[in-house]
């Protein structure tokens, strides 16, 4: 649902349509990397990067991302990928509402992703929405499309980086402007009313695409026949999106009772986008951002005790190994100045974006939503607002638009 | 498979890898989460890790609650919600255990959501409201077990709410 896009092979190595040198050292570096993160950090940290693998893998296979969903909602009239995503956060709210009420499970303590709602994130949110459309996928997309080979998404996720790192020096302005406390379901309603006014709420937008595909098409769309069965599908792929959003439930309730915090991915950009100024000589440590104790313990500690800099790493290796086996890895694609432009502008404001925003559409659209958090909602409206006119932009820089299917 | 993306993907894959051997290398680990117990689930505890440090201690003495707003983890502008490290009810932070020990739970004293009950709001009346309930009031179970990082005790009267010197 991103912009990846296949073109025909000409190369290196294959065994029976496999790309054996990245399913190698995607795999190998799954392995390596959770051997030697278990041994450096801990073994919670070596699962949580595995649980990234997964994701990515996921993520790869069901080709599921927001971007691509969201635009085919807007222009062709099309919402199959939509409502995979709305079953996906629905599912994930059933087992995260009552778990972040108990606060606990087995002892591990549990938080969710809730947040403020107010001018940042109508901002962030608007502007990540934009910049995704620009950028040719989201905050998993983009993830997961650098883990396929894809050149373009590279440029992308340099920039998103570049937006995390600018979203940190300027996010303690943006607090201070007009907000509202976070406002839980859960809390609020208690852990039964949150799950069911989530629930109503997210089968309310279903609803409303089903009207959309209904009145531009007469019917809803049927996926096509599968190519694989069995084994070969599971390992090569593709996945059906339902599948791909229900494995992604299961992997983020996975990451919240033992990281005790949903998935998110954008932190880890603003990290590693600080980690690479210090280093340049930039004094990061000196924003504000940087001086509250969390930030700057994790400025100062390794990337590999950053939950959601692992989670990430693993994201993409997981992708790389699933793209391999699919035989699809790095696929050849021309990358126009202006294609190469949007991606730029896009990785930016998505950066950005996400920062004042609380997220990304993992962060604050799937996990804030199945946390109860109110703050999802908002995002998701104003994200949803940015990458209609995001859709509008693209022909600006030579990509497809608002031309109706 | 396209060589030339390949040999790219080989090149950034070679660079991320060192990049991330580096940071390891030059940079101390995070020490390990600790577990939360029944004990140190009461922020003001001196078992809590607030405790452990003025400088990050919202109960502490020398606690920049009422200075400034965002260190204040009852205040909006409060880092909870931006990411899990600064979060005093991430799982490093005991907080989370007990929903009302929570300053960020919505049922929590401390709760933006609840300002009446919040005793680092301005207008906080905790003290007469629910004496009880109040971290400030004598009977609390935070100025009873550790009154030096009570932000309430009387030895932090500006940042105390519920004082009478409180603004």
């Amino acid at each position: 649902m991103t912009d990846i896009t296949a073109a025909p092979s000409l190369a290196p190595p294959r065994l029976g349509g496999i790309d054996r040198g990245p399913v190698l050292v995607a795999g190998a570096a799954l392995v390596v990397g959770a051997l030697l993160i278990a041994d450096l950090i801990d073994l919670r940290q070596a699962v949580l990067f595995l649980v990234g693998g997964l994701m990515g893998a996921t993520l790869y296979h069901a080709s599921f991302g927001f971007t691509g969903g969201w635009r085919r909602l807007v222009v062709e009239g099309r919402g199959r990928a939509m409502r995979a995503q709305l079953l996906m956060i629905g599912a994930a709210a059933i087992a995260f509402i009552p778990l972040l009420s108990a606060g606990s499970f087995a002892g591990q303590p549990l938080v969710g992703a809730t947040a403020p709602i107010g001018v940042s994130v109508i901002v962030g949110a608007a502007l990540f929405g934009f910049g995704m459309q620009l950028g040719g996928g989201c905050g998993s997309g983009t993830l997961f499309t650098v883990g396929g080979g894809s050149a373009r998404m590279l440029v992308t996720l340099a920039f998103f980086v570049v937006g995390a790192l600018l979203g940190t020096a300027h996010l303690p302005w943006w607090l201070e402007r007009p907000s509202i406390a976070p406002i839980s379901l859960g809390a609020e309603l208690g852990p039964l009313g949150g799950v069911l006014v989530t629930l109503v709420a997210l089968a309310a937008v279903a609803g409303v695409t089903v009207l959309v595909e209904r009145r531009r098409h007469g019917a809803l769309e049927t996926p096509d026949a599968p190519k694989r069965r069995g084994l070969p599908r599971f390992l090569r792929g593709p996945w059906p999106l339902i599948w791909g959003g229900l494995a992604l439930a299961a992997l983020n309730l996975a990451t919240l009772l033992i990281a005790g915090h949903p998935w998110s991915i954008t932190y880890g950009f603003g990290l590693w986008g600080a980690k690479v100024a210090d280093a340049a000589g930039v004094p990061v440590g000196q924003w504000e951002f940087w001086t509250w104790p969390g930030q700057g313990e994790a400025l100062r500690g390794s990337v590999l005790a950053d939950v959601t800099s692992v989670m990430n790493f693993g994201i993409i290796l997981g992708a790389a190994l699933a793209a391999g086996l699919a035989g699809k890895f790095a696929p050849k694609a021309a990358l126009p100045f202006l294609s190469a432009l949007a991606a730029a502008i896009g990785g930016l404001l998505m950066g950005y974006g996400a920062r004042l925003s609380f997220g990304c559409n993992i962060g604050a659209l799937f996990s804030g939503i199945a946390s109860g958090s109110l703050h999802g909602w908002l995002w998701f409206a104003a994200a949803f607002a940015g990458s209609w006119i995001g859709i509008y932009a693209r022909p600006l820089f030579g990509l497809d638009g608002l031309k109706r299917k | 498979m396209s060589a030339r993306n390949t040999l790219l993907f080989g090149a950034a894959f070679t660079v991320v890898t060192s990049a991330v051997a580096a940071d390891h290398i030059t940079t101390r680990p995070a020490p390990a989460p600790a577990a939360a117990t029944v004990n140190n689930a009461n922020p003001c505890g001196i078992g809590a890790p607030c405790a452990i440090t003025a400088g990050t201690n919202p109960c502490g003495v020398g606690a920049p609650c009422a200075i400034a707003p965002r260190a204040n983890p009852c205040a909006i502008a409060a880092p909870c919600a931006v990411a899990p490290r600064a979060n005093p009810c991430a799982v490093t932070a005991p907080c989370a255990v007990v929903p009302r020990a929570n300053p960020c739970a919505v049922a929590a004293p401390c709760a933006v959501a609840a300002p009446r009950s919040n005793p680092c709001a301005v207008a906080a009346p905790c003290a007469v409201a629910a004496p009880r309930q109040s971290p400030c009031a004598v009977a609390a179970p935070c100025a009873v077990a550790a009154p030096p990082a009570n932000p309430c005790a009387v030895t932090a009267p500006r940042a105390n709410p519920c004082a009478v010197a409180a603004p």
